[in-house]
């Protein structure tokens, strides 16, 4: 590709993002599902994590306590399903390797949307908007998944129109904002609320409300000096990219890691010491697991516990943490710190509900200097146990090695009792097809 | 380093191993497996517990084996070119996919 031509292109990215993700998984091993309301709960079956669209036409919010919307479900028949995480794992992967294969260049941002970058495609040879409507066609055809693909000159645009795309029936799941003339853009810049746009949110649509900035329209018109001095250069950047000047960088790589966090629901209560080590245990080893895999070591450790948060019993959060004198990725050291930082807030006398581990203060493993007091030796067996552990769990499946704590199958483990099927990554799990009579 | 003894005269002609899963799948992408169940059919092409290989990319031609969504159930069946399908020569979302391989189990 000629680069002086490339720089003179004007940007174009496209924004590609299943519809309704986790339902989506679902209905396409069980056509039972078409056109009925259907939830999807997170784990421990706590809140409301995806509808389909006519669960949404019932006025099931996004994040519902499951529990004070089970008469709603019952009334109306909802399907009701725990998240079933290698099932979805498994269909974006599918579905990230057609969008790789189809567009130049693509960002993944999501478990279920990727950015694409269009700009090397020639405007006179193609048409965006067929270009876009053909991928949309074949990741249906090929893996059952509806997308919708938004289109415009930057990603915040490009969102917009995605999200245009996927309210608007009668435009089949594709909007290209270049399309349109300048006043067709405005207006539906003005059809979108300000906190819906990509980085403002909820807070600060609130705040921009008051002084009546109420849809991205008006975000895109308002004075840069007040722009800047209230929502910071973040803030500009996004107003600028309304306007479709290219700010926000499209990047192939996955964004460096910051911290990584393994938490928790129980599917009952835990009241002693024990059980709790136990969760933060397993939370560590996946973790651990985790760092391994993105070859990160951590040089921060975090703990909390927590009560449930509704309901009359006495209530109680705390949290604990600890610098690491060498950052690590080894899990039984993990686990230990965990177990000690345990000790210091754990108290008696309350029905936990969570638990988590965060580790920050991460670096590349390979980066990571051995301490003038480590002993060289022992870092790498460590690190060689663990790299042969990794692998024979991936050989032959998940936990086939595991630290002993983790060990006792206790009753604060995920209650997946409304899961579907692991249809595609368990033998014993695949989809079932009736024989026909005619075969 | 030492090197010692002969060496094995068929060096240059290793290959990789066989691998069925190069075999099973044109399309990873695209691929599913899937059980079948239910009564023997009668010219016998499937068994109950035989387990198919089925690519959602290929378009059906008359007679492949199918598998389609039909009253809430996933079915097998052969294809039979409808007037319909065969006059605006679209996709039929009924069709999930086409059996490719059938994998069955002896003992």
């Amino acid at each position: 590709m000629d680069n002086t031509q490339d720089k003179m292109r004007r940007p174009l990215f496209a924004l590609a993002d299943c519809n309704n993700f986790y339902v989506s998984c679902e209905r396409v091993f069980d056509p039972s599902l078409e056109g009925k309301p259907v939830v999807v709960l997170s784990n421990n079956d706590g809140c409301v994590v995806a509808r389909s669209n006519e669960a949404k036409a019932l006025g099931i919010p996004m994040g519902a306590p499951a529990f004070k919307f089970r008469d709603l479900f019952t009334r109306n028949s909802v399907r009701i399903f725990s998240s079933n995480y290698a099932l979805y794992s498994s269909m974006s992967d599918k579905v990230m390797s057609i969008l790789k294969s189809s567009a130049p260049r693509i960002e993944i941002y999501s478990i279920d949307e990727a950015f694409l970058d269009l700009t090397s495609l020639s405007r006179n040879r193609y048409d965006i908007t067929e270009f876009t409507r053909d991928i949309r066609g074949k990741v249906k055809q090929w893996t059952g998944i509806p997308l919708s693909i938004g289109t415009g000159p930057t990603k915040t645009l490009a969102k917009i129109a995605n999200h245009v795309a996927k309210k608007k029936e009668n435009l089949g799941g594709i909007l290209d904002l270049d399309t349109l003339t300048k006043s067709q853009q405005d207006r539906i810049l003005d059809n979108v609320n300000v906190g819906d746009v990509w980085g403002i949110g909820r807070k600060y649509a609130s705040f921009l409300g008051k002084y009546g900035i109420r849809t991205a329209l008006d975000l895109k018109d308002a004075p840069r000096d007040w722009i800047r001095k209230n929502l910071t250069v973040e803030g500009l950047r996004t107003a600028a990219e309304l306007e479709g000047l290219y700010c926000i960088p499209f990047s192939e790589k996955k964004p460096v890691r910051k911290q990584l966090m393994v938490s928790r629901s129980f599917g009952e209560k835990v009241t002693s010491f024990e059980e709790l080590r136990e969760t933060l245990a397993e939370f560590s080893t996946r973790a651990a697991e985790k760092l391994r895999e993105e070859e990160l070591s951590a040089g921060n450790i975090t703990i909390y516990i927590r009560t449930s948060l509704y309901g009359e019993r006495p209530k109680y959060h705390n949290s604990c943490s600890v610098d690491l004198e060498e950052g690590t990725f080894y899990t039984p050291h993990i686990i230990e710190t965990a177990t000690a930082l345990l000790k210091k807030i754990y108290r008696p006398g309350y029905e936990y509900k969570k638990s988590g581990i965060i580790l920050s203060s991460i670096e590349k493993a390979d980066r990571r200097q051995i301490g003038l007091f480590e002993d060289r030796e022992q870092v790498t067996r460590r690190e060689n146990l663990m790299r042969s552990v990794d692998s024979i769990n991936a050989l032959m499946g998940k936990d086939f090695i595991r630290p002993a704590v983790t060990v006792n199958d206790r009753k604060w483990k995920m209650k997946n009792s409304l899961g579907s099927a692991k249809y595609t990554t368990s033998w014993d799990e695949l989809p079932r097809v009736k024989i026909g009579k005619e075969i | 380093m030492y090197t010692t003894g002969f060496p094995s005269p068929a060096r240059d002609f290793e290959e990789r191993k066989l691998d069925l899963n190069s075999l099973l799948i044109k399309n990873l992408s695209s691929t599913f497996f899937m059980k079948a169940e239910g009564e023997n059919s009668l010219d016998l092409t499937v068994s109950p517990g035989d387990i198919l290989v089925v690519d959602r990319s290929i378009e059906p031609k008359e007679e492949d084996i199918i598998v389609s969504s039909c009253c809430e159930d996933l079915v097998l069946s052969t294809y039979k070119r409808t007037s319909v399908t065969e006059r605006q020569n679209t996709h039929d979302d009924s069709i999930w996919g086409v059996v490719t391989w059938i994998i069955h189990r002896t003992k």
